[in-house]
């Protein structure tokens, strides 16, 4: 989830994923990820990066219209995060989804290697986001794209709706 | 923070936390603007990095939970869970209460807007 050695403690404990998966993915971050998929326009056999991918919600999207020709990398810092991602169940009409612990900062692929990078909610850990935001452009193809979601400073304190 | 209305959820849940008088876990850990960006810094981010064709919608959901419990629940997925696991059960259940009292449920349970800011550039 985070690349933050201050802000990916919480992360790094095994309870953390645990109310993560409870209480926060189906509500709050699935319903995200599939705004931010959307708007990446990935298509059957393309390969994607998930950065900071939490328990999967964008990488398990981006496998479902990536398809089984497709290949997608999930990669967070946190190896509690990853090890429940890993455990949900998968399709077999998606693209299969590797599992990567590393932080954005030092992304373990190659150059030019993902049609699209994504990273959901992620940035805002990042100590160095000028430095993740290089590190997902050297990994995404030329003309590739590269989407990423924020929560947004100009709604700082809009009040619930209800 | 005044009289503005907190965001959604991590205003409140930053608000609650900071008022219980927990120390910060991790520096600004309470400080909602450090878990925001806005939508010029996210274009001038990816024009920096060499992206092309930048394009940021802002976008808001409305996210639910049947209960104040289940919404409340969610500093337990949060990087402060240990931080309230740590503490003695009235207390954890103190800081829940008011943090619920914050969310303004119905019996409907908890509906909270939240909003981002997605970005998209081409390499």
């Amino acid at each position: 989830m985070t690349d933050d050695g201050g802000r990916s403690l919480g992360f790094a404990q095994v309870s953390i994923p645990e109310g993560y998966e409870r209480f926060m993915l189906r509500q709050l971050f699935e319903p995200w990820a599939a705004e931010l998929v959307a708007r990446a326009g990935i298509g059957p056999g393309d390969h994607v990066l998930d950065v900071a991918s939490g328990l999967g919600p964008v990488a398990r999207l981006a496998a479902e219209a990536a398809g089984p020709g497709g290949r997608v990398v999930a990669s967070d810092i946190s190896a509690a995060m990853l090890a429940l991602a890993a455990a949900r169940p998968t399709d077999p009409g998606w693209a299969p989804i590797e599992w990567l612990q590393c932080p954005a900062s030092t992304i373990d692929a190659r150059d030019d290697s993902f049609d699209a990078v994504l990273c959901q909610h992620g940035l805002q850990f990042f100590p160095d986001r000028a430095a993740a935001a290089a590190e997902m452009r050297r990994v995404a193809a030329s003309g590739g794209i590269l989407a990423l979601s924020t929560w947004a400073a100009e709604h700082p304190w809009a009040c619930s709706a209800r | 923070m005044g009289s503005r209305a907190p965001l959604g959820l991590f205003g409140p849940v930053n608000e609650t936390l900071r008022e219980a008088g927990l120390a910060e876990p991790f520096p600004r850990a309470f400080d909602p603007d450090s878990y925001r960006v806005s939508a010029a810094d996210l274009q001038e981010l990816l024009q920096t990095a060499g992206l092309r064709d930048i394009r940021v919608d802002t976008v808001l959901l409305d996210a639910r939970w049947q209960t104040a419990e289940a919404a409340t629940a969610t500093l337990l997925g949060m990087p402060f869970g240990p931080l309230l696991s740590a503490l003695p059960a009235d207390a954890q259940e103190q800081i829940r209460a008011h943090l619920a009292s914050k969310l303004s449920g119905s019996a409907d349970g908890v509906t909270v807007r939240t909003a981002s800011n997605i970005a998209c550039g081409v390499k």
